[in-house]
């Protein structure tokens, strides 16, 4: 059994580096999620540079020193790296600690009236083999024959020594990714069993906050889908390390060999409800800010959850669209299309949903509910341009184009960097005592709106035009010529986008010392997380509390002098 | 369901019993998932016809004495606990000795086997199924070591005399006996679809 | 100023063009997607002028009070599930039959007779490899036609069955003038057809990362006359089958000595 330890020797140790406490794991996640945003971000400037400008030499100001010393010139397998580690960090290490190990972290015992997670120490241990997941990944940056360079895909044979990428980048990758998932079954094992064991008295499962539903459901998802990955990566590893033949066919498959194909079957079974465990926490959060930020219960709450359930479940059987390309029976492929179509209908309810809360509201245009509806228009757009993914005959022609990059960069992009900005201003005051400056906040997410919209839709565009992707060199192709100036004008955009992370950045860090102290409850939210005073102790609540109301009571006419009311506080009337 | 606490100095909160065993439960599930993907494509690979492998019949043999031991192991260790909660004192029994030994001599017997079948000319260089058989009795010998790690933790607290938490006993039991239900399984699965 | 919204709407939203169409099945893809494109500009234009009344009419300032309502009535329930359908039937329902016919009546639907053209393409790192039969028809045996890498020519107005196999790592053979791909995967033979419409010279490239020199994988294709093709098809020479040099694979060997190349695999 694990116990929470008030320790009487407060070390650094045991405060702050090896931390127990929900609220300084989730703060270490949210600083090492935000080093990896920065670094993936890089990159991807890096690649945007390529396929702008590709005969040119990467910039000063651009840090074109780093790449390849003096000469600046990004080389085609450089550029396979670029891709290839900018979609495996910003996935699995920027977006993944960000909003699942940060706000799942901080969140989860606070808004269900719990004193920490269920299991502290395991807590601990996830960062830090988290952590160590990041320093195996980088380290593979000083391996003299580079990084791996196989796309964040990796398929086999391509990722096997017989795809010809030379050394062991490959091999890292692997490995990091497994040290990375088991960090992550920690984590999902934790957060299942809180909500399930440590919700306070009176907090049934539908008084929960919408954000913890988000956050619950994907580590349900995390639990079941990380150990598939786990299993074909130990496979490809030891087909990369051992010598084995598990993927590989083919000229050097000795004596038979085995099928590449399934790699990508094992993949994607993963691989697609990691998307949805991507964006859960997202849909969560925003279900939950939009209903504070328009003084309103979050409309059909009850159908949100069960929308949002459904989408888990489907989520499980859908992976074969992603694999229309290759060769699959026909009824097989009908039957992914419909399955992945049916997703379309409870996707579309909580969206309505989202709607109806504005409606007949009173929008306070904070910058956290900025960020909010951002995610409603660049969801909208991510979700409907995966109809044309879905079907089977669109998708023969955009599968592998700069489409999709567009679309999964609106959904997973776009979608999740909203919402984590969304939540980082909402909580920001919890976190750490202080408001950040709102003028900059709102300079920053405009630039970040309008330079998003015009890197993506354009992206789509181009896909559309037939570009295909990982291309290091577009001019190679006289059909994809005039679609060079539309690549320069995304990229130009792309370095506008991450000129105003750079706002956030300075927002963020100047905002911890400078910023105006916060009050305890600044958004006049229900939830049970701003009911204490600032630092937020060790144990979060002196006295468990007990939670009378859902955490919608916005507007409620029985309740008066307020528009607001906290969870633990009786009305006239329950709900 | 969920514990009423009322405490204003923060003391030692206990995690209750029910949730330890809910999160064992849960991790026995992710486990689970792990060796349904490899059994899963272990059966894709059998299905396509991508290599043959053929046991022959003292293998199978062998194969059946060293699940029957782990069995015995696992009944070791059930009657061992049942022996501790009775008497309710740190006392080690010969159960719990016994069932250590013979979760190793399982293990020394996994190895015989796979150099049995290695000798036999399946090796995992050029037979995707042999590979398959190591890996997954690999990946189940690499728990089992996790196991007796455990088990050997629980061995150091008895012979000290300390005080174990009834709960840890009988987790660490689950998980042992998890652990074998496993292997039964996938021996089974493996008779069946070779 | 109606045909222009419609134009906008029905793939103008993408700004530029695809390639030239010049299949004979490609336009089916191109129809969806312009279905698609109308659909759905329609509906994220409803939810774009909603969101912009919400932010005019529910503004704090304007509207202070907010309306309590948990939305959870029956009647609010069987609303926002009729919209839920609403969006699947005009959308998903749509789409999918209109793939499904198409998947049924062209795609799917390998052309069978006497004026077929197959031919075997074996993409690698970093080349396509192009096989043809030859006048025997079969494939593997001396007479068949290896023209040079990456030079691919077929006749115009006659259906062309491809099957594709690697021997290194996966590819795609793409084809941007006639919508269509499939992916090269080593270990096992897919197959595709298509037709095209009308001569020229195009390109075909390489969908699926195949390495440092993925983004050079490009292929030369020649549409021209049936007189032209065969007059072509004459003019190379026939695969020499004395050279030893065997660094391809036999999907079924039967003796014979290839350089690469398989058995026809027969369609259903």
């Amino acid at each position: 059994m694990e116990g929470i330890k008030m320790s009487s020797s407060k070390s650094i140790m045991s405060t702050h580096i090896f931390s127990t406490d929900h609220k300084t794991i989730g703060k270490q996640f949210l600083f090492l999620g935000i080093f990896f945003l920065l670094f993936g971000g890089f990159q991807a400037m890096l690649i945007r540079w390529q396929l702008a400008y590709p005969e040119q030499p990467v910039p000063w100001w651009l840090f074109g020193s780093i790449v390849n010393g003096e000469a600046g010139m990004i080389t085609p397998d450089v550029y396979n790296q670029l891709f290839t580690m900018h979609g495996t960090i910003m996935i699995f290490w920027a977006i993944t600690p960000l909003l699942i190990g940060a706000f799942g972290n901080f969140l989860i015992p606070l808004q269900i009236g719990a004193k920490d997670m269920a299991f502290p120490t395991l807590n601990m241990l996830s960062f830090w083999t988290f952590f160590l997941s990041g320093v195996v990944l980088l380290v593979s940056y000083f391996l003299p024959l580079g990084v791996a360079s196989g796309g964040w895909t990796s398929y086999p044979p391509l990722s096997l020594p017989a795809g010809g990428i030379p050394g062991l980048g490959q091999a890292f990758w692997t490995l990091s990714i497994t040290l990375m998932g088991v960090a992550t079954m920690m984590g999902a094992i934790n957060y299942v069993i809180t909500v399930i064991r440590l919700r306070a008295p009176g907090m049934t499962y539908f008084r929960m906050p919408l954000s913890v539903w988000g956050l619950w459901l994907t580590s349900i998802l995390n639990v079941i889908f990380v150990p598939v990955i786990a299993a074909g990566l130990i496979m490809l590893l030891i087909d990369q390390l051992l010598g084995t033949q598990f993927f590989l066919a083919g000229r050097l498959a000795a004596g038979g060999g085995g099928d590449p194909l399934l790699f990508q079957h094992v993949f994607w079974i993963f691989g697609h409800p990691e998307v949805y465990i991507l964006i859960l926490p997202v849909w969560g959060i925003v279900s939950e800010l939009l209903s504070v930020f328009s003084r309103k219960p979050a409309f059909g709450a009850k159908i949100t959850v069960i929308c949002m359930s459904t989408i888990v479940v489907l989520s499980s059987v859908v992976w074969g669209h992603h694999m229309y390309t290759t060769g699959m029976s026909p009824l097989l492929g009908k039957t992914f299309m419909f399955l992945t179509l049916l997703i379309s209908i409870p996707s579309s309810i909580f969206f309505f949903n989202w709607l109806a809360t504005l409606w007949r509201g009173s929008l306070h245009f904070d910058p956290p509910m900025l960020h909010t509806m951002a995610v409603i228009w660049v969801f909208a757009i991510g979700g409907l341009t995966g109809l044309y993914n879905a079907t089977v005959t669109a998708d023969i022609y955009l599968h592998d184009t700069m489409f999709v990059v567009g679309h999964f960069h609106y959904t997973m992009a776009a979608s999740v960097l909203f919402g984590g900005y969304a939540a980082i201003a909402y909580w920001y005051s919890r976190m750490f005592g202080r408001m950040l400056n709102p003028l900059l906040s709102k300079i920053h997410f405009w630039g970040t709106f309008i330079t998003i919209n015009l890197v993506f839709f354009n992206m789509m565009a181009t896909g559309y035009a037939g570009q295909h992707r990982r291309l290091y060199n577009i001019g190679e192709f006289e059909f994809l010529q005039p679609l060079a100036d539309m690549n320069i004008f995304i990229t130009i955009m792309a370095f506008f986008l991450g000129a105003f992370q750079i706002l956030f950045l300075y927002n963020f860090i100047h905002s911890m010392v400078k910023g105006k102290v916060a009050e305890n409850n600044p958004w006049k939210s229900n939830t049970l997380e701003w009911t204490m005073d600032y630092p937020i102790p060790h144990g979060n609540f002196s006295t468990i509390p007990v939670v009378v109301n859902g955490p919608h009571e916005y507007s409620n006419p029985d309740v008066k002098d307020a528009d607001w009311v906290c969870q633990t506080v009786k009305i006239g009337n329950e709900s | 369901m969920s514990p009423q606490v009322q405490s204003s100095d923060l003391l030692q909160i206990e995690c209750d019993y029910e949730t330890s065993k809910m999160g064992v439960l849960i991790s026995f599930g992710g486990i689970i998932m792990l060796f349904v993907t490899f059994l899963a494509t272990f059966s894709a690979m059998v299905a396509k016809e991508l290599a043959y492998i053929k046991i022959d019949g003292a293998t199978i043999f062998v194969a059946g004495v060293t699940s029957i031991i782990l069995i015995m192991s696992s009944v070791m260790f059930h009657k061992s606990h049942s022996l501790w909660k009775k008497n309710k004192e740190a006392t080690i029994s010969n159960y719990f000795y016994v069932s250590i030994i013979f979760g190793i001599v399982f293990l020394i017997g996994q190895i015989n086997l796979w150099k049995m079948i290695v000798n036999a000319g399946f090796t995992s260089h050029s037979n995707v199924l042999a590979g398959m058989v190591y890996l997954i009795g690999g990946v189940h010998a690499v728990h089992l070591i996790a196991g007796l790690s455990v088990l050997g933790w629980l061995w150091y607290q008895l012979i000290q005399s300390r005080q174990v938490k009834p709960v840890r006993y009988q987790l660490i039991g689950w998980f042992w006996h998890f652990l074998t239900a496993l292997w039964c399984i996938i021996f089974i699965f493996f008779v069946i679809i070779l | 100023m109606m045909k222009k919204i419609i134009k906008t709407m029905t793939g103008g939203i993408w700004l530029v063009d695809p390639p030239k169409d010049i299949s004979l099945n490609g336009y089916r893809i191109d129809n969806v997607i312009q279905y698609t494109d109308f659909v759905i500009t329609l509906y994220f234009g409803i939810v774009v002028v909603s969101l912009i009344f919400f932010i005019w009419r529910y503004n704090a300032r304007k509207h202070p009070h907010a309306v309590y309502d948990l939305g959870n009535t029956k009647k609010h329930r069987y609303l926002t599930v009729a919209m839920g359908l609403l969006v699947f039937f005009s959308i998903d329902v749509v789409i999918e039959s209109m793939a499904f016919k198409d998947l049924k009546e062209a795609f799917w639907k390998f052309p069978k007779g006497e004026d077929v053209v197959r031919i075997e393409i074996m993409p690698q790192q970093y080349a396509w490899n192009i096989r043809y039969p030859g006048d025997d028809d079969i494939f593997g045996t001396n007479d068949d036609i290896v023209p040079p890498q990456n030079i691919l020519h077929i006749p115009v107005n006659t259906p062309i069955v491809v099957q594709l196999t690697t021997y290194d790592v996966i590819h795609s053979f793409y084809l941007p003038n006639f919508r269509y791909k499939q992916d090269a995967t080593p270990g096992m033979v897919t197959a595709m057809w298509f037709q095209a419409k009308e001569t020229g010279d195009y390109e075909f490239a390489c969908a699926e990362l195949c390495g440092n020199s993925h983004f050079k994988m490009k292929g030369f294709l020649t549409v021209e006359s049936k007189d032209e093709f065969d007059n072509w098809i004459v003019a190379q020479e026939p695969e020499v089958t004395d050279d030893d040099d065997d660094w391809g694979f036999e999907e079924e060997d039967e003796g014979v000595p290839t350089k690469w190349g398989w058995q026809w695999k027969e369609l259903k």
